[in-house]
């Protein structure tokens, strides 16, 4: 049988074949593979607690089984969620690792006093970290963060950043060791006596190394990010410790 | 097997595959391609996962519209090749998520960038639409590596001098940095999307004084 091809009926109805059978395609994929994506997700966000807590290796940890990643989660993690106050809002259906840091910042962009501060405790015998996680703006999307501060509350032991776009090479330098080991090569406190500083991202030295740390050249925009992130990200948790009125 | 039926690798397709290596190059030649060229070359890996990506999508796109090449309206074609490919990356952008999450964060802007790759357009609309799927297969990944060598020559020279690593690795010591005392510093421009362009540029320049005949009289 002659199709004509180029009329208007067998046009509309290849499109309309067309996309059925494409769009039916990556429905079905995404919806195999979405289960797959969660487990990766919430898998990431173990290991990058874990690395912030100063207990594993990123590379060990790869090596894990997500099941035995999740084990040791649960052994050594215990959670707390906090208002802007302080005050403890853990509750049923309120946790801790339930909390998408990012979406949180993104859903209270406007009024941060609504907004839920999940906080990680690490416990291994005698070794207590305190894993805040923190969410910010890069210069192409959001930027996030674990920082680990140690049994006093208010030295920084370990961070781990990572971002959704920023430029690989500039920006995405965040999520590299080179800044990230920044934090704790020298000591960083978020208090300095009962003055809430928590940590800054400057340009063209430290003039306050406590408070302190280089920005990145050729990225002045997340560095600046990162700055605005983790200036205002550690006060919530200042007050829930009773380091700050 | 007939003996009417050309053999998919006679020398006439094996042309396909060769010509643009050098001759017939999607960057250096037809200057297709440019703009993720200077984004993602800032770093040697970037560059290779980026090729490797294209190459999957260009060469299952070619196959597919070369399939389908006698269906398809032609007052609708191009959005057909559009819809086509932009399936395939986003299934390419699903898989990764799903088996190599390490992947697919390093590449995720990039990803979505393939559908606007115009060598991938480029080919479907001179090539695939006009020729049999074997053929097209190997137009596909002529022009993939075509793609592919130029990336990770100029993905080299910038990481070398612009963070002073080769795939990530340390080559340059950071004792010898200005910074710690030394005499070296690393070349800032590497790291910018626009010394890419003088790169291509360089890289065309040497084909073309090499090939005369790429050069056009006029």
């Amino acid at each position: 049988m002659a199709v004509n091809k180029n009329s208007t009926g067998y046009t509309v109805t290849f499109a309309i074949i067309l996309v059925i059978v494409c769009g039916a395609l990556l429905a079905t994929l995404a919806t195999v593979l979405k289960e797959r994506q969660k487990a990766n997700v919430s898998n990431e966000k173990r290991q990058f607690i874990l690395v912030a807590a100063g207990a594993y290796k990123m590379e060990e940890l790869k090596e894990m089984e997500q099941s035995q990643i999740s084990e040791i989660f649960t052994n050594k993690i215990t959670e707390d969620v906090f208002d802007v106050h302080g005050t403890s809002i853990a509750k049923e259906g309120v946790t801790a690792f339930g909390i998408d840091i990012v979406k949180e910042y993104k859903a209270t962009k406007n009024d941060a006093s609504i907004r839920k501060y999940p906080m990680f405790k690490f416990t291994d015998g005698d070794n207590i970290k305190y894993i805040i996680p923190m969410a910010g703006n890069g210069l192409w999307g959001p930027i996030w963060g674990f920082i680990a501060l140690g049994k006093d509350k208010n030295t920084i032991e370990g961070v781990v950043f990572d971002h959704k776009s920023e430029t690989p090479g500039l920006g995405a330098k965040i999520a590299e060791d080179n800044f990230q080991d920044l934090f704790t090569s020298s000591t960083k406190k978020i208090m300095s006596g009962d003055k809430y500083l928590s940590v800054n991202v400057v340009k063209g030295g430290l003039k306050n190394p406590e408070h302190e740390i280089d920005a990145i050249a050729g990225a002045t925009i997340t560095s600046n990010g990162v700055g605005a992130m983790l200036r205002s990200g550690f006060k919530p948790y200042m007050k829930a410790f009773g380091l700050l009125n | 097997m007939s003996t009417t039926k050309e053999s998919l690798f006679s020398k006439k397709n094996m042309k396909l595959i060769k010509d643009p290596l050098n001759d017939s190059n999607p960057v250096s030649i037809q200057v297709l391609g440019i703009c993720s060229a200077l984004a993602i070359t800032i770093m040697l890996e970037n560059a290779f996962v980026m090729s490797m990506s294209v190459l999957f999508v260009l060469i299952a796109a070619n196959v597919v519209v070369s399939s389908i090449r006698n269906l398809i309206p032609d007052k609708i074609r191009i959005i057909v090749q559009l819809v086509i490919v932009a399936t395939l990356v986003i299934t390419v952008d699903l898989v990764l998520k799903a088996f190599v999450y390490e992947v697919s964060k390093q590449l995720s802007v990039f990803v979505g960038l393939i559908i606007t790759n115009c060598i991938i357009m480029g080919r479907l609309e001179a090539f695939a639409l006009a020729n049999k799927p074997g053929p097209a297969f190997l137009d596909a990944i002529g022009n993939a590596f075509g793609y592919t060598w130029i990336l990770l020559v100029v993905g080299f020279i910038r990481e070398i001098f612009g963070s002073g690593s080769i795939w990530g690795v340390k080559i340059v010591p950071d004792s010898l940095l200005i910074e710690n005392g030394g005499f070296y510093e690393h070349n800032g421009l590497m790291l910018l999307s626009p010394i890419a362009l003088f790169l291509v540029a360089s890289i065309i320049w040497v084909q073309r004084s090499k090939n005369r005949k790429l050069i056009e009289a006029n």
